[in-house]
């Protein structure tokens, strides 16, 4: 239904005001020709860039990120067509508020979040921790203790930090950035999710062994749409995805990266 | 017209010809050419100033256009990001340059991502202001990003400030302005050169030329090259010229408004005919000071009073173009109400069109108050004219017919139509016009010597329509009408008058006839009473005396023979009564129409041996000699005891009233088919007094030597009486030798064979 429309608009340029009206009545008969439960019904996979559990723009169609593949799998089996598409990751959680068709693959919940979005099944744990190129920093009073720890800018491990009263960070908009500065020696400490990191780390081609220490803080990540999205169709996910959960299958689509992951 | 215009024609136009000429051509000139200058290069410098600020406006919006140009991208890309942080750099920057006063990035989902405003802003000069504004401007642009399927990521907006551009706008303004202010005056100053040598020094020459009377006069020489002015100058001499002769018969025109008294004004058609201008006149008979009148329409003076057929006219006339003389009430200013004598005459240009309407007006109050006071007094007159009872027409003096009232159609059935110019003797008849023709021969006379009554009142005969006479009253009078004399009649229909004088002449008749019986019967009375108290008492005192003797008197003392005697006088005394009583029952019964009569065939000869033998008893008493004359072999039918009754009782009379003679004759005659029976004595004759009172009953004569014969006077009565009802008559004749004629004359019916003799 989306390319129809973009089809339209495309048209409408060329076509006169006559028939893009004609036009624009054959695509209403279209619409109501067809009943809305069928399997044309469309369901927008937002995501961004947070490897491994989104990839990012640039990634390979079949390699989206675990989460959009466990969701993807479950529009599957719910016979829901789907459609993905990437943005940035403040438009991407902007959109998906704001849209009644689009479904956020993976998101943490916190207090700002907490009321704009349905929240429809949680599909794993992030681990929040100091990374190091040396000695594991293992708490927040060693955090506290660096010079400098970098943090993406706006994210919620920065909020986090912040409001635990670090005042040695350092931000930047991208999490290679940090990942660079550390391999550079420009900050003490990395402030991420610990799969995360470990990808970007990887994906960036250093060779020093990044060190995690204990976890600061766990992150549960959900699937979640906004409020407008359908009720009974959000149920559906929610449904499957947690099966999946129940029985293991997300393990595998976990591993599927994690395994894959540049070394 | 102009130097009397205040107190006469008020004209506008004339007003502003009067105002003095202080002022030089020239340099009335200058100052209109610098003026007109420095006005002209002020309104360039303005227009330019005005072009200007339009281009400041647009060139800040392209400045700014282009700067959002450049920073779109970036711009993009934190609305895409949603990177607030970016967008707050861009805007920062934005603000920095000195035409944005603020800038602010919006995202698609209506949130500003980030804004910034510039800290100080210069104060906008004031012309500034008037040409460019001060209200800032603002710049949209849209943020477009591919990845985004709708494309649009937010918007950039713009704040522009107006101020920025205000100096150098300003500055730029000031040498716009006064630079063409400057060129302008310059240019007009050579211009105003040019044109003084080429024009106004010519034009002042003509000036000189126009104002001096004298000038006009002599003889100008053609210039060896004429040009255009020496065309107008010789143009303008020549009508001026004629201004001059034109501008005298205005003055006499205007001097000939102001004397006249009536009300002139002036309409422009073209402008509702409002007044444009009034003479001195108008303002007197309005009332209304000129400045209240000039440019109104003349509706005010018909105020409260437009139910007006005049009015009417006035409108139809103004609507149509056309002349119109009306007279119509209108209102002075006091108020107070006058009758106008209007004529509206249209003007009319070259082109036949209607310019203007000349009113001329009359105050026509006092004679519209005598029309009206004279045609209500001649309505007056009039109704009283066809109202009155009497039939009135007017003759001239050629006698013929002027005027006639309705009372002559319904008096004599002629119609005013049929009359008026006919003669006069179709209402008369020959008496009367002869009469009219005496009149007609007093009016040929001096009119005015004549007398105003011509005839005393007179009944005449008048000629009714159908041919009938009228008996009519006429009474005549006269007046002088454009000294021809004209007569008035007025005719009375004396008809019912003349009946009713018939109907009292025979009324009055009547009563004094029924007044004369009553009178009679009242003497009748009188004498029956006198009479009847005399007559009856004697018998009855007779009777009663003899009757008292006899039964007081016993027989010793009344000898049989007195006792006889007394009885003898007691019978006759009742035979006496008796024939007196029957008498007066017989008058009484013949009053009431008598017993009804049976004719029957008769002798007279036998009727009056039956009379003779009737009265024997008094004849043989008197001795009288009794003859009859004349043949009495007559027959006739009769009724014979209302005969013999009459002829008894004049017998008897005669007898009665002989005398010494003693003798009565009784002649018969006949004389065609009547009978006369004279019934002659020769006794001292019958007074006038009863000859001409026959009839009446108890009637005694006067004379005391008659009236000591005995009798009640019921015999001629009674005779009378009788003779009348048998169709006869009964006359008494007193004899000049003495003795009274009885004569009786009654009709001789059929059967006129002898009767036999006896």
């Amino acid at each position: 239904m989306m390319d129809l429309h973009l089809t339209c608009r495309r048209g409408a340029r060329d076509l006169s005001r006559s028939r893009c009206l004609s036009f624009i009545f054959l695509l209403w008969l279209c619409l109501f020709a067809v009943s809305p439960d069928t399997a044309d019904a469309q369901d927008v996979l937002v995501y961004a860039d947070y490897p491994p559990m989104m990839m990012g723009e640039d990634a390979e169609a079949d390699r989206l990120g675990f989460s959009v593949d466990i969701v993807r799998e479950a529009a599957k089996r719910l016979g829901r067509n789907v459609t993905v598409q990437f943005y940035p990751f403040r438009r991407a959680i902007k959109t998906v508020q704001h849209a009644d068709d689009a479904i956020q693959v993976s998101m943490f919940r916190n207090p700002t979040r907490e009321p704009h979005y349905r929240w429809l099944a949680k599909t794993h744990t992030e681990e929040m921790v100091f990374l190091t190129l040396g000695t594991p920093v293992n708490s927040l009073e060693e955090g506290r203790k660096l010079e400098s720890i970098g943090v993406e800018n706006g994210s919620g491990l920065d909020n986090f930090l912040t409001k635990a009263g670090f005042t040695n960070l350092e931000r930047v908009d991208r999490a290679d950035i940090n990942a660079a500065k550390l391999h550079a020696g420009r900050i003490d400490a990395w402030a991420l999710a610990k799969s995360n990191a470990m990808w970007v780390w990887r994906n960036a081609g250093f060779d020093a062994p990044l060190v995690a220490g204990e976890p600061l803080a766990t992150a549960d990540v959900y699937v979640a749409t906004g409020l407008g999205f359908p009720a009974d169709v959000a149920e559906a996910y929610a449904a499957e995805i947690r099966k999946m959960v129940e029985n293991g299958e997300i393990d595998a689509f976990i591993a599927r990266y994690i395994e894959t992951a540049p070394q | 017209m102009s130097a009397s215009g205040e107190n006469s024609l008020v004209d506008v136009r004339c007003r502003e010809a009067a105002r003095p000429r202080t002022l030089s051509l020239t340099r009335k000139q200058s100052l209109a050419a610098v003026a007109t200058a420095v006005v002209i290069g002020f309104c360039f410098a303005v227009f330019q100033i005005y072009y200007d600020a339009r281009g400041v406006e647009h060139d800040l919006e392209r400045t700014a256009g282009k700067i959002a140009q450049v920073v779109s991208t970036t711009a993009s890309q934190a609305a895409y990001r949603l990177d607030t942080e970016l967008a707050n750099a861009v805007v920062e920057s934005l603000v920095q340059n000195e035409n944005i006063l603020a800038a602010s990035i919006a995202d698609d989902f209506g949130d500003t991502l980030a804004a910034a405003t510039r800290q100080t802003s210069p104060d906008t000069p004031l012309i500034a202001r008037l040409f460019i504004g001060h209200q800032p401007q603002t710049l949209s642009q849209p943020l477009l990003h591919s990845d985004v399927p709708s494309g649009s990521v937010g918007a950039l907006y713009l704040e522009l400030s107006p101020a920025s551009a205000g100096q150098s706008f300003v500055n730029r303004a000031y040498v716009l302005l006064i630079g063409g202010v400057i060129k302008s005056i310059i240019l007009s100053l050579c211009l105003l050169l040019v044109f003084d040598r080429l024009v106004t020094r010519r034009v002042l020459s003509l000036r000189k030329i126009i104002s001096d009377k004298t000038f006009l006069s002599r003889n100008v020489t053609k210039p060896r090259f004429p040009d255009e002015l020496d065309e107008l100058e010789q143009v303008t001499i020549r009508s001026f010229m004629g201004l001059h002769d034109a501008l005298d018969s205005v003055r006499l025109s205007d001097a000939a408004l102001n004397a006249t008294t009536c009300g002139v004004i002036i309409t422009d058609a073209s402008r509702d005919n409002v007044i444009v201008s009034a003479n001195q006149a108008f303002l007197d008979i309005s009332g209304y000071p000129a400045h209240e009148v000039i440019g109104e329409n003349c509706r005010f003076m018909s105020a409260g009073l437009e139910d007006q057929e005049g009015l009417e006219k006035v409108r139809a006339a103004l609507a149509g173009d056309t002349f119109c003389d009306v007279t119509i009430r209108n209102r002075r200013k006091d108020g107070s109400i006058f009758w106008n004598n209007l004529q509206i005459t249209p003007i009319r240009d070259e082109r036949g069109t209607v310019t203007h309407h000349v009113g001329i007006q009359s105050d026509v109050t006092e004679r519209m108050n005598y029309q009206l006071s004279l045609q209500s007094l001649k309505d007056e007159l009039q109704a009283i004219f066809n109202s009155t009872p009497d039939g009135i027409i007017t003759v001239d003096e050629t006698l013929k017919i002027r005027t006639v009232n309705p009372a002559i159609t319904e008096m004599l059935g002629w119609h005013p139509e049929e009359l008026i110019g006919a003669p006069l003797n179709t209402l008369t008849l020959d008496d009367f016009g002869l009469d009219h023709k005496e009149m007609k021969a007093e009016h040929t006379g001096d009119a005015s010597a004549m007398p105003k009554r011509m005839a005393e009142y007179r009944v005449v005969k008048a000629l009714h329509k159908d041919g009938t006479q009228i008996p009519a009253g006429v009474t005549l009078s006269r007046f002088v009408h454009s000294g021809h004399p004209v007569v008035v009649a007025s005719i009375h229909d004396m008809t019912e008058w003349f009946d009713n004088s018939e109907r009292l002449i025979k009324l009055t008749t009547t009563l004094s006839d029924q007044l004369r019986t009553a009178e009679a019967a009242n003497e009748a009375k009188d004498r029956f009473l006198s009479a009847m108290s005399h007559e009856l008492r004697t018998p009855l005192n007779a009777i009663i005396g003899f009757s008292e003797m006899l039964t007081s008197l016993t027989p010793e003392a009344l000898p049989p023979e007195k006792r006889q005697e007394y009885l003898k006088d007691i019978l006759q005394s009742g035979r006496d009564l008796l024939k007196m009583i029957d008498e007066v029952l017989d008058l009484t019964l013949i009053a009431q129409g008598g017993a009804e009569l049976k004719p029957e065939r008769a002798s007279l000869t036998e009727i009056l041996s039956d009379v003779l033998s009737r009265c024997r008893q008094i004849i043989e008493e008197r001795q009288i000699d009794v003859r009859v004359i004349g043949n009495t072999n007559i027959n006739l039918v009769i009724d014979r005891l209302a005969t013999r009754s009459v002829l008894v009782n004049l017998l008897t009379n005669a007898i009665k009233y002989s005398g010494d003679s003693k003798v009565v004759t009784v002649i018969c005659r006949t004389e065609q088919d009547k009978i006369t029976l004279d019934v002659e004595d020769w006794g001292p004759g019958i007074s006038d007094f009863v000859i001409n009172r026959l009839g009446e009953p108890f009637l005694r004569d006067q004379d005391p030597l008659i009236a000591s014969i005995e009798g009640v006077g019921l015999g001629l009565a009674i005779a009378k009486n009788q003779v009348e009802r048998l169709g006869g008559q009964l006359t008494l004749t007193r004899k000049l030798e003495g003795g009274t004629i009885a004569t009786v004359v009654i009709n001789q019916a059929d059967d006129p064979a002898p009767a036999p003799a006896h």
